[in-house]
């Protein structure tokens, strides 16, 4: 491992040009209503594939930290979250932006988002390599589980319906089966179709869902209801998408050291409490940053300030929701378990690099491992650095028309797809998905547990398989072993969990009633 | 009726994983698993499940009204709306498959109406403007620079 050559690596003009590519696009993607840091990441994979992995991976990563970002921009202007990571910044943005200081407010989120993305880095780096080393002492019985656990995730990612939730997985699950057969070599559903003997290619169906779906999906708002709706929030709010700073004169433009100081223990403590939310399959930056707005609330000495225009507030969900990503990247690059859809995709990449997430590539692969934990560095360094005159100008293109953008996202979706593996059957399968994602989402059904289930049911299937073949060669191979007994307890809490709670609430609610 | 749709989809689906997975239920190699073992598991697994989700739509119907699916109500224009924009792309895609046409030219005529369709807010020809402008990039971007074999 030679670090003045991982440096070179990632400082060479081509990969920070195309990590600044990502920022940008980041930027944009996070500012707009509507699309999603998993929508950026998964239309603009296929561009990667065609440069160096640094290079590829630095704009992805690029995107990934950005988008969650710049969700904030349009939070702490319009009150409108620009990805669901950042709603609990409009909990308080609004109103300090409202009150006449929305350059402050961006200050914020862009300071505080970097010092919450260093502090997920930091956690990241520090935590990676004892659980990749510890977790090296997996045998297939402990990856069918941790695959399992992972899976059981299809419950926290369904919201409030499991039970379409886990329906979904199961769809996701059964496109996992066509192809070979991972032990047996049995070419299974293929119909003699060589295009079918490797399986459905992950990429566009990620791209046809969160692409082609998303875009179909907001055809069915109404324009017109679209129009009149951001019109009326332009109307009830001091601060406009088309003239969005209103400042007070003489307003406070940025905090002072004092102030940033004063926040320290409150930043440290979400930021460290994001990470572990982060890390846990399923959640994201949303739930990072309402639990951490909660959990200051209750220690702050500013806590009856919160809710109603809070500086500190506003730090801490600007922090908690770029702390998230150390989290679900540690869970991601050491299990090779997506934290969210995002990481899931984001193993597809490294996977189509010939990296594959897990503990094996802190081995075989440390000089990747350390390119990425820099990258992540430099997507924050650059953020500090272009974040507030790119998210004053990003903000502007809020006003562009949504048939535009859709437009746009359905025709990277459909190009990006072809270009993957110069394949029109790649581009029917991402049109097919888009189709199916649009008819889930209007039935209720959430769109998460296929990624899940499409990057673990191979995982779970091939280490289920090779564990029966260790002695003694029965179910019980899982249940003598500690750490996958352990990780059935957690499977089973987790999938059954969510129902006592309610079942729990329930009762209680009865008797109070 | 979308929920019902796609549990029937679901359920259909795994009938076709129970049907298709006899051809290989047997192990190649004894001791372990067949190929049909994880099929099956998940077959079992979505027949549960669509079923528990139709009863529970046909049962709860008046009662239990989904929050995400009642959000937006689809009117018979957009369902109209939609077909369009689906045979449109799909179009693209064949044209795209027996390459017939050119890139910049079937994009242009399959994208306009789409970007017409999408929404109504800006006037036809500044749309068509825009999808001009975007094809030759997304050209430029994918044929020239990353050399991508578009046709």
């Amino acid at each position: 491992m030679d670090i003045g050559l991982i440096i070179s690596s990632i400082l060479s003009p081509n990969v920070l040009l195309f990590t600044v590519a990502g920022i940008l696009l980041g930027m944009f993607i996070g500012a707009m209503p509507g699309l999603s840091a998993t929508m950026g990441v998964a239309i603009l994979l296929p561009l990667t594939f065609w440069v160096e992995p640094s290079a590829g991976l630095g704009m992805l990563l690029g995107i990934y930290n950005s988008a969650i970002y710049a969700g904030g921009v349009s939070a702490i202007l319009l009150g409108v979250p620009g990805t669901p990571a950042s709603i609990a910044s409009t909990f308080d943005g609004p109103i300090i932006s409202k009150g006449g200081h929305p350059t402050l407010a961006l200050w914020i989120n862009t300071v505080f988002s970097v010092i919450g993305g260093l502090i997920g880095i930091l956690c990241l780096i520090i935590a990676s390599f004892p659980i990749a080393r510890f977790a090296l002492r997996f045998g297939p019985p402990e990856y069918t589980t941790v695959a399992l656990f992972g899976l059981s995730m299809m419950v926290a990612v369904s919201g409030k319906s499991v039970a379409k939730g886990i329906f979904v997985g199961f769809l996701g699950l059964a496109l996992s089966t066509v192809g070979m057969d991972p032990m047996n070599g049995v070419k299974r559903f293929t119909f003699g179709k060589f295009i079918l003997i490797d399986g459905f290619s992950f990429v566009p169906i990620m791209i046809g869902l969160f692409g082609v779906g998303e875009a179909l999906k907001q055809l069915s708002e109404t324009p017109a209801v679209k129009v009149r709706f951001v019109k009326k929030l332009e109307k009830e709010q001091k601060t406009t998408v088309s003239d969005f700073i209103q400042e007070e004169k003489g307003a406070q433009k940025r905090m002072t050291l004092r102030e940033v100081w004063a926040t320290k223990w409150s930043i440290l403590v979400t930021s460290i409490i994001s990470v572990f939310v982060g890390a846990i399959p399923g959640t994201g930056g949303d739930i990072a940053a309402i639990v951490s707005w909660t959990q200051c609330k209750n220690f702050s000495k500013d806590k009856e300030n919160y809710g109603k225009g809070s500086r500190e507030a506003l730090a801490v969900t600007c922090a908690a929701n770029n702390a998230s990503i150390g989290g679900a990247m540690t869970t991601m690059l050491t299990l090779g378990i997506p934290g969210d859809s995002v990481t899931a995709i984001l193993i597809g990449a490294l996977m189509m690099y010939n990296y594959t997430p897990g503990p094996l590539l802190f081995s075989e692969h440390k000089d990747m491992v350390i390119i990425l934990f820099g990258l992540l560095v430099v997507c924050n360094i650059l953020i500090l650095l272009l974040g507030n005159l790119g998210s004053k100008i990003f903000s502007k293109f809020t006003k562009l028309p949504r048939a535009w953008i859709s437009t746009t996202i359905i025709m990277f979706s459909l190009v990006g797809s072809y270009a993957i593996q110069n394949s029109v059957f790649d581009v029917f399968v991402c049109l097919v998905a888009g189709i199916f994602g649009f008819f889930l989402s209007k039935g209720g059904f959430p769109t998460g547990p296929i990624v899940l289930a499409l990057i673990l049911g191979e995982m779970v299937e091939s280490n289920f398989v090779r564990s029966m073949m260790l002695p003694p060669g029965t179910y019980s191979t899982f249940f003598v072993r500690p750490i996958s007994l352990v990780l059935i307890i957690l499977t089973a809490v987790s999938l059954i969990g969510p129902a006592v709670i309610k079942l729990v609430k329930k009762s209680k609610e009865r008797k109070e009633a | 009726m979308i929920e019902i749709i796609v549990n029937v989809l679901g359920i259909a689906i795994a009938a076709f994983l129970y049907i298709f997975s006899r051809d290989f239920s047997v192990s190649t190699r004894p001791g372990i698993p067949s190929a049909a073992f994880f099929p099956t598991i998940i077959c079992v697994a979505l027949l549960i499940l669509g079923i528990y989700n139709l009863v529970k739509i046909i049962v709860f119907k008046k009662k239990h009204v989904d929050p995400a699916s009642e959000s937006i109500r689809i009117t018979k224009l957009k369902v109209l709306q939609m077909l369009a924009i689906v045979s449109l792309m799909a179009l693209y895609a064949v044209l795209w498959n027996y390459k017939i046409g050119h890139f910049i030219l079937n994009s242009i005529i399959c994208f306009t109406p789409i970007c017409w369709l999408l929404g109504d807010e800006v006037e036809w020809w500044k749309s068509a403007i825009y999808i001009v402008g975007l094809t030759i990039f997304i050209y430029l971007l994918f044929g020239v620079g990353l050399k991508v074999r578009i046709w």
